[in-house]
């Protein structure tokens, strides 16, 4: 209810359209690991089946990084893509240029192919929409986040009751 | 022209690389009780077709402990993969017309999502559920398995 209220009253502040008003911008109970929490890190599976093709991975270190500060963290508007700060304020609209996305030079011929592909399409800053840099990771305690690459510096995380968050 | 020598060759060939695909995959599922951690992903709806679903961790142990190992060389298509698409309830509106849509056109207009992670004390595995029989399993360099239980089709 709280989380309600605080919405309604940050976007009423801003001048909201109605489709932000209705969008969580809390996710209740969702907590982002730290780097001492995590027990283990991993890509998705990789190219081998058709519809894997555009999943490209990266080294778990650029991920494992993400949770050392937990600073600057965004939460996602699961209907706009808008990133919100911690007062339901959009900062980035969507996920669209949100930076550029480097990629490891000796990717397997299918997976660099695509990578080239997407680049080739959408331009260096928005790789990561045609493309999945994506995986999971384990804490500790045993709950599983899934994240997603979207670039350099934007990394969403989410869990299995579709809450999201975006380090940046 | 082709003639039947050829297809014998053409056949041991296909043989050969199948084998060869399914030993060079070298994977084994994880033990049912090795399993450590369980979630569904849900997905983000790709299309408008797109119904999401959640496997229960029972569920997935079950294909742990009772599944047979189908190769990874076997296709997608493969006659062992085919088997009964169960949409549960609750479905939204949307969702009850596509499934509706489909009883009355034949299968293919629905697309059920149902995958996730679950992890060893060491490893992280993805899954699929393909139909009700058939999951997919693979760790991240993407060597993986079916898993079929019961007697399919």
């Amino acid at each position: 209810m709280n989380s309600i209220l605080r919405t309604l009253a940050a976007a009423l502040a801003i001048g909201c359209p109605f489709a932000t008003l209705a969008a969580p911008f809390l996710p209740a109970g969702f907590l982002i690991p730290t780097s001492k929490d995590i027990a283990l890190i991993s890509n998705s599976p990789q190219g081998l089946r058709p519809l894997d093709e555009c999943h490209v991975p990266v080294a778990v270190d650029r991920i494992r990084v993400f949770f050392f500060g937990r600073s600057n963290i965004y939460v996602q508007d699961p209907i706009s893509g808008n990133l919100l700060d911690s007062k339901g304020i959009p900062v980035i609209s969507g996920f669209m240029n949100s930076g550029p996305l480097t990629l490891s030079e000796d990717l397997p011929g299918p997976v660099k192919r695509k990578a080239q592909e997407a680049e080739a399409g959408l331009g260096k800053d928005n790789l990561g929409e045609g493309i999945h840099v994506e995986g999971a990771l384990v804490t500790k305690s045993g709950k599983v986040y899934f994240w997603r690459l979207y670039s350099d510096t934007v990394l969403a995380l989410w869990d299995e009751k579709k809450k999201i968050c975006t380090p940046w | 022209m082709v003639t039947p020598r050829h297809k014998i060759w053409v056949t041991l060939l296909i043989t050969f690389l199948t084998a060869a695909g399914a030993v060079a995959n070298n994977f084994n599922p994880p033990k049912a009780d090795a399993i450590v951690s369980f979630s569904n992903n849900p997905v983000f709806q790709y299309s408008s077709c797109d119904i999401y679903q959640e496997l229960s961790r029972t569920s997935f142990l079950s294909f742990l402990e009772k599944g047979k190992v189908l190769s990874m060389a076997t296709p997608l298509d493969d006659k062992s993969l085919q088997g009964p698409v169960t949409y549960h309830e609750p479905l939204n509106d949307w969702a009850r017309n596509l499934v509706a849509l489909e009883k009355k056109q034949g299968p293919g207009i629905c697309q059920r999502r149902c995958q996730g992670a679950a992890a060893t004390q060491d490893t992280i595995y993805f899954w699929e559920l393909i139909n009700d029989n058939v999951l997919w399993i693979s760790d991240e360099k993407g060597r993986g398995c079916y898993l079929r239980i019961g007697s399919g089709i």
